[in-house]
């Protein structure tokens, strides 16, 4: 404990020296302290996301061509090439039928974060908390939603959805626990009261820019007594009551923090009235919602289930009036294959819209992508076969991306939700199968 | 209830601590080598093992060296060994009274001062409920908003142990303002509302008609706004699709917890409403409906009997029931509040919640926080937020005055002492009285400082001794780590809860603690001892019948908690008695020694006894083990969740152990009646209770004093309010060491 404060004790003492430097740094001719200056700005909160695509991607996984040209269905991510990592030869056995037989659509969903193989009994609910969720319960508290759970398709929280399994598994990617699923929201309206309407107090239904102010204001008012008292109290006591000023001085960069981000969330536009009618518009509008979520800190997980798993909607925008699920049983079918495909690499398309947005979110020097793990892919190969090896999936973000990694066939998909918890600061001793976070470096 | 003059058997403080000190004073050698008695003590009962190359345990004695060549450390930790009896080992004979009382004199003198500076303490999360409740009377779950205390000493308002982390910052900005919106309330607080949500407008199952129903096992959600924090009575219309040989069965459940269950045989025709409570805070709020026992036999010849189903119409919620009246603070600020008198209310509000006077500067800068165009309500509102925000509401203040010389002790002023004597017995803020003695300064005489606690311990809030303090004391706060049934283990802490209450109350010999031959028993607590149904229902007292089960040595919830899952543990329960009856920690074992196995090279699963004894067998193990296990088999006689037995799979259990200083017992009761008699119970308890109420650990110093004064007392008399009395009367109770 002594040891932790100190050290950070020091380096706020570093922080606040660099902080008094930018009026030196103006009188030098060339602004080599500018650097240091730099370091001076808050390190960016950690994040991860999680998008889930059902019904599989592609028959082999994706690849890049020579020299990591992005093409094909990956086309779109080009422009963003270095920081997309591909990543080969994972694969969910929690997925697997395990004698349970048919059903690898509801399996693969409720898999896919839990690293757990639920259970198939009469409807029964039971797997296991999801890798977002228990990072959220121990990071949670530092952001005002633990986490963002959402979804384009509404739930299902009973009945029968996949050859014997509950609707849940194949329409809920998060868990906070093995019964429980963590609440999905498809609704962005619902999503953006939640964002930017204050839950705590009602009464006053006040916005996120009122209530920052009345947090400053207070947060003033502290600062004075504490440092009023400071002079008042002995070497001992003092050290206690810094760790409370560390923790005021914590708040205001975080507050600076949230209005710059705020300031740009409420330049993107709110959730149309009617997007719940129109598919793409309803993809557009979660993925803005978790890039206005991520920007104002209002939390740092978040998972977005594109359909629910195994769903069959038509994509009449692309001019496929076939449903997603039927087209994905392919049979190797010339015309099914390529319209099922056209699905994936518009769900790539709209992906990379969104990578495209939280790079634009500026955090200082950097951009909310920079220091965001996001997560693309399904824990189903191709849709013909349901196989939960060799999975599409791609990272991007705060990785060293502009590569792709080929791991040892069977390597658990675990592992990387591991090491993506890890990235957010929290520590997870074991997921399903797995208990050692992914190297990726 | 206390005498009004102080027992003449208990000579004031201050006496025994000079007493102490000039003695120190006789045996200090300014820092130069000892004088010829004190170096004959050190070599005839130290030097064989602890001198030169071979020197055990690193504590290497020379007497040709300033201090006997130890620093103020190490005679720190010689003091504790002998104290606790381990030094010298008692293979090389009993130390002779007068050389044990002078060897620690010396190292008490040898391990100076200054390691009992005290820290700022900061609230604890049970402190802050407690404050806020008697404040306003507002119930706010400071564990489930807050993160976890760190504990230190056994203890959780430990000053040094209580941290606060930069993200727990905003935790206690956000509590200020829900405790501020409920304290001060816009509107009238005690209209209760009905809300009732349809079907339609809930989430899960399928919508039919105007019902939802659960076809498997699943749950429906409906959200509610909550506008007052509060206690709510759900009721939910629901019925079944009846099949199979059970009814349907529910739950319901707020945001994941689940606060109602049950089963219901309503059908379509005859539908029922089930109800649950709980506790809502203000914000949006979800309330779930799960079925839990979906049946399906597609197969059975009754088409009727093939499938059960749940289906719900409505979700209602009704509430607050127990409307939040205003505590006396609260009306007092809230009366006719108006421009006028805002400044006022607002002093008279933060003089309660900053327990200490307030300054004409402190009020504007709390006023500075709103200006004219709000309302006197939403400015008083504000400014309480604000208030419990800042450290003089989350830290126990106590500062120096400039005067004060550093290294000195100096008196507490009255506030002072009245936040450490409200804290200390009840876990809360002083109130009005107590501020009041403290205002005028009387508090600071002795008579008025025994009067004060005499009245603040029949106080209803004065049970917290029992609830906390008890119970960390006793180490039961771990029973939670136990994998038992909920309701058997708050009837396994209650019963040892009501015994300290008991006995804190009705005034009995502290002794009681270990030999009272009566309990606190409901019926699953009579069911694991194999005794008579209590009468009535809940926590009933009970006399004890024949046998050894004695007080809290034969309460469930001490066996429990030093027990293994599948079976006893004969050390910890030695550790336990150690720790917390003789306040004589073993140390921690060495590194890189193994686990007890349960059996011997043959395979052969051998008894307890024998194990242990196999064990002992070692040297490196014998050193603490010839203490531990002899003090944990003679409890044997108590299965793992404290069932009497008196064979285990090893054979026949036999109850024989010994203390150790070598007395010799069989079964809990000896043991109970020799632990009690000499007084160790009330040594241990007091020095328990002295870090519990200085928020620190003691110095050997503080400690030599505290036995010197125990020491006076009769031990088998003395009570609680008695060891309370003498304990708030001490100099490190009273004083503080300027910085």
């Amino acid at each position: 404990m002594t040891r932790r404060s100190l050290d950070r004790r020091t380096v706020l003492r570093g922080a606040a020296v660099t902080l008094a430097l930018p009026w030196l740094e103006a009188m030098l001719p060339n602004g080599r302290l500018g650097v240091r200056a730099q370091q001076a700005s808050p390190p960016a909160p950690r994040r991860a996301v999680w998008v889930y695509v059902p019904n599989g991607l592609a028959q082999q996984p994706l690849k890049a061509a020579a020299g990591f040209q992005l093409q094909g269905a990956l086309a779109p991510l080009a422009p963003l090439s270095s920081s997309v990592l591909l990543i080969h030869g994972l694969a969910q056995d929690a997925a697997r039928a395990h004698g349970d037989g048919p059903g690898d659509h509801a399996r693969a969903c409720a898999a896919f974060l839990t690293g757990v193989h639920p259970l198939k009994k009469d409807g029964a609910v039971l797997v296991g908390a999801s890798a977002d969720q228990l990072a959220a319960q121990q990071i949670g508290n530092r952001t005002r939603l633990r986490s963002l759970v959402v979804g384009a398709e509404g739930s299902n929280t009973s009945g029968q959805c996949d050859s014997g399994y509950a609707c849940a598994y194949s329409s809920q990617l998060s868990w906070a626990g093995p019964s429980t699923p963590a609440g999905k929201e498809h609704r962005p309206m619902r999503v953006y009261e939640r964002l930017f309407l204050d839950e705590e107090d009602p009464a006053f239904l006040e916005t996120m820019a009122e209530r920052r102010a009345r947090r400053r204001s207070v947060l003033d008012f502290v600062r004075g007594e504490a440092r009023r008292l400071e002079q008042r109290l002995g070497q001992a006591d003092r050290q206690k009551l810094e760790e409370y000023q560390d923790g005021i001085r914590e708040l205001e960069r975080r507050l600076e923090r949230m209005q710059q981000g705020e300031q740009q969330a409420r330049a993107l536009p709110a959730p149309p009235k009617d997007a719940e009618k129109n598919y793409p518009e309803l993809v557009r509008a979660h993925y803005d919602l978790i890039a206005m979520a991520l920007a104002t800190d209002s939390t740092r997980i978040a998972t977005f289930l594109l359909a629910n798993e195994g769903s069959n909607r038509g994509y009449p925008h692309l001019g496929i009036p076939e449903g997603h699920h039927e087209l994905s049983h392919h049979g190797k079918d010339p015309h099914k294959l390529t319209q099922w495909e056209k699905i994936g690499a518009w769900h790539v398309d709209a992906f990379a819209a969104f990578l495209k947005r939280l790079t634009e979110l500026r955090e200082g020097e950097s951009s909310v992508l920079d220091s965001t793990m996001v997560l693309f892919g399904s824990a189903i190969g191709d849709g013909n076969r349901h196989n939960h090896d060799q999975l599409p999936i791609l990272l991007a973000g705060a990785v060293r991306g502009g590569r792709e990694v080929e791991f040892a066939q069977e390597t658990s998909l675990n592992r990387l939700h591991l090491a993506m918890t890890a990235y957010t600061g929290a520590s997870l001793p074991r997921l399903g199968d797995a208990d050692l976070p992914l190297d990726l470096a | 209830m206390l005498p009004g003059n102080p027992d003449p058997a208990t000579p004031p403080a201050g006496d025994i601590l000079k007493a102490v000190i000039s003695l120190a004073l006789l045996l200090l050698w300014s820092g130069d080598v000892l004088d010829a008695r004190a170096q004959s003590l050190v070599r005839r009962h130290c030097l064989e093992c602890h001198a030169g190359a071979q020197a055990k345990a690193e504590l290497r004695f020379d007497l040709e060296q300033p201090g006997a060549g130890l620093d103020a450390a190490a005679w720190r930790e010689a003091w504790t060994r002998v104290h606790a009896g381990e030094m010298p080992p008692r293979k090389h004979g009993v130390l002779p009274p007068d050389d044990r009382k002078l060897l620690l004199e010396l190292a008490v003198t040898l391990a100076g001062q200054g390691e009992e500076r005290s820290v700022l303490r900061r609230l604890s999360r049970r402190e802050y409920e407690n404050t806020v409740r008697d404040l306003f009377g507002i119930v706010f779950d400071a564990r489930e908003h807050f993160a976890p205390d760190e504990i230190g000493g056994g203890f959780d308002n430990q000053g040094a142990a209580l941290s606060l982390s930069e993200a727990d910052f905003e935790r206690y900005l956000q509590a200020g303002e829900r405790v501020a919106a409920a304290a001060i309330q816009v509107r009238d607080p005690g209209a209760p509302n009905h809300q009732r949500v349809r079907a339609e407008a809930m989430d899960g199952g399928a919508l039919r008609h105007d019902v939802r129903t659960l076809s498997s096992n699943g749950q429906i959600r409906a959200s509610f706004r909550i506008e007052a924090e509060g206690r709510y009575r759900v009721r939910a219309r629901c019925f079944g699709t009846q099949a199979g040989p059970d009814p349907v069965r529910w739950a319901m459940s707020s945001g994941g917890r689940e606060f109602a269950r049950g089963a219901t045989r309503a059908t379509l025709k005859q539908r029922e409403e089930v109800m649950g409570e709980l506790t809502l805070t203000t914000g949006s709020r979800s309330i779930e409906f799960a079925f839990l026992n979906d049946y399906y036999k597609p197969d059975d010849p009754d088409p009727r009997q093939r499938d059960r189903n749940c289906h719900l119409e409505w979700i209602e919620i009704e509430g607050p029931l127990d409307p939040p009246r205003y505590s006396p603070y609260q009306s007092a600020a809230l009366a006719d509040l108006g421009e006028s008198n805002l400044r006022s209310k607002l002093a008279a509000l933060a003089t309660r919640v900053w327990r200490g006077p307030v300054s004409s500067s402190d009020m504007d800068a709390l006023l500075a926080l709103t200006n004219a165009a709000h309302r006197p309500v939403e400015r008083m509102r504000s400014a309480l937020a604000a208030m419990l925000a800042a450290p003089r509401f989350v830290f126990r203040v106590e500062t120096d005055p400039e005067s004060a010389a550093p290294g000195s002790l100096r008196r507490l002023n009255g506030h002072e002492l009245a936040v450490r004597l409200s804290y200390l017995v009840w876990g809360s803020l002083p109130d009005d009285v107590l501020l009041q003695r403290a205002a005028d300064g009387s508090l600071l005489k002795d008579e008025v400082l025994e009067a004060e606690l005499a009245r603040m311990l029949r106080d209803p809030r004065a049970s917290e001794l029992s609830r906390s303090f008890a119970l960390q004391w006793l180490q039961l706060e771990a029973l939670g780590n136990h994998a038992l049934d909920a309701g058997l283990r708050e009837s396994m802490l209650a019963e040892t809860s009501l015994l300290f209450e008991c006995v804190l109350r009705e005034e009995r010999p502290i002794r009681e603690l270990l030999c009272a031959e009566y309990s606190f028993i409901d019926e699953r607590l009579a069911a694991l001892y194999g005794m008579a149904l209590p009468r009535g229902p809940g926590m009933q007292r009970v006399a004890l019948p024949a046998g050894d089960r004695r007080g809290v040595l034969g309460h469930a919830s001490v066996l429990t908690v030093t027990s293994n899952p599948t079976r006893t543990s004969p050390v910890k329960r030695g550790k336990w008695v150690l720790e917390v009856l003789l306040d004589a920690p073993p140390p921690p074992p060495p590194p890189g020694v193994g686990v007890l196995t349960e059996a011997d090279a043959t395979g052969a699963q051998l008894p307890m006894r024998e194990q242990l004894a196999l064990h002992r067998s070692k040297p490196e193990c014998a050193v603490c083990h010839d203490r531990l296990d002899p003090l944990g088999l003679g409890l044997e006689n108590y299965d793992r969740m404290g069932r009497t037995r008196s064979a285990d799979e090893g054979g026949l259990i036999d109850g024989a152990g010994a203390l150790p200083d070598g007395r010799a017992f069989h079964g809990v009761g000896e043991m109970a009646q020799l632990l009690a008699s000499d007084g160790a119970l009330a040594r241990s308890l007091a020095r328990h209770l002295m870090t519990w109420s200085l928020g620190r650990s003691l110095s050997v110093a503080e400690r030599a004093a505290l036995e010197q004064r125990m020491a006076a007392l009769d031990a088998q008399q003395l009570t609680l309010p008695g060891l309370l009395r003498a304990i708030v009367l001490s100099e490190p109770f009273r004083t503080k060491r300027v910085e």
